[in-house]
């Protein structure tokens, strides 16, 4: 296997660890310590918190989560895609452009069928 | 010192340690949180396995997507939590002894796993499934080619595939608020 190219994902992963780490340490270290029960309480746009942060919410929702798993596959089968893109050329732009047309009557269906509306 | 299996041991534990993280948490989001870490070992053993093209589709549609339904499914349910372990969630490391001494949270699994983990060295031994020697270089590159060319026709498909599990979706939601 070309080891070389991983190298890359793990510089990623080892910077995306770090980040959160060193960040976080440089503020316990330099910030004031004096915790009162206001400053504790969650920020919710500056007002008092109603209830519990673990609501219920609005089963409505569920469609936007499907719509997004359906386009989520969709991005898998244009990975490899992406990858043979300039050997293929002209040809495959108009196969992913069908591809994709065909997702897009679905989002037109969701659209139309008013779905999408975030109430 | 032999780094392969160094990394393999290393992403065993995380996973090991993340699935039993997912089966014992007391909040179910949690629960679906490590389940994406342990989603994301598997990925990385598929890495070693030089099968890249998996391990990205492990993260982009089992880390992405299923955790993500996941964790809508349980934000739009209305048992938002197991409640049962409520008072027992003080006291991490006590809690934990206690549940790994128990029988259904330690020694159950424990056992379950050990006994899984005999009968594939077994069954592994005795060359149940032969390995091959696998070509060298990336798999995403000639997949994709075989993918625009040899297999359009499935490709497309999919989308129309896709499509449908779209409507279906829609179709049901707008059922239920009727």
């Amino acid at each position: 296997m070309d080891t070389r190219s991983f190298i890359d994902v793990i510089v990623f992963v080892a910077g995306g660890l770090l980040f959160p780490i060193i960040s976080f340490g440089i503020a316990r270290l330099l910030a004031p310590h004096n915790p009162t029960p206001e400053k504790l309480t969650t920020y919710e746009c500056g007002v008092p918190v109603i209830g519990d942060s673990r609501v219920r919410f609005p089963v409505h929702y569920y469609v936007f989560a499907l719509l997004f798993v359906v386009f989520d596959v969709e991005t898998a089968f244009l990975y490899p895609w992406a990858v043979v893109f300039k050997q293929l050329g002209l040809f495959a732009l108009v196969e992913a452009l069908i591809f994709i047309a065909i997702l897009v009557v679905g989002l037109v269906y969701a659209w139309k069928k008013k779905v999408l509306r975030w109430v | 010192m032999n780094w392969q299996l160094v990394t393999f041991y290393i992403l065993g534990l995380v996973i090991l340690y993340a699935a039993y993280r997912v089966v014992t948490s007391a909040v179910i989001t949690h629960a679906a949180l490590w389940l994406a870490v342990a989603l994301v070992g598997v990925a990385g053993i598929y890495l070693q396995l030089q099968a890249e093209f998996l391990a990205i589709i492990q993260v982009l549609i089992y880390v992405g997507a299923i955790v993500t339904i996941i964790i809508f499914a349980i934000m739009l349910s209305p048992l938002r939590e197991i409640k049962t372990e409520e008072k027992d969630r003080r006291g991490g490391a006590t809690r934990m002894g206690r549940a790994v001494a128990s029988v259904e949270w330690g020694l159950a699994p424990v056992a379950a796993g050990l006994l899984f983990a005999l009968g594939m060295t077994w069954a592994y031994s005795r060359q149940a499934w032969p390995v091959g020697s696998v070509p060298p270089g990336l798999i995403t590159e000639p997949l994709g080619k075989s993918l625009m060319t040899t297999y359009l026709l499935p490709f497309e498909v999919a989308s129309v595939l896709l499509l449908v599990a779209m409507v279906g979706a829609i179709v049901l939601a707008i059922r239920g608020q009727k």
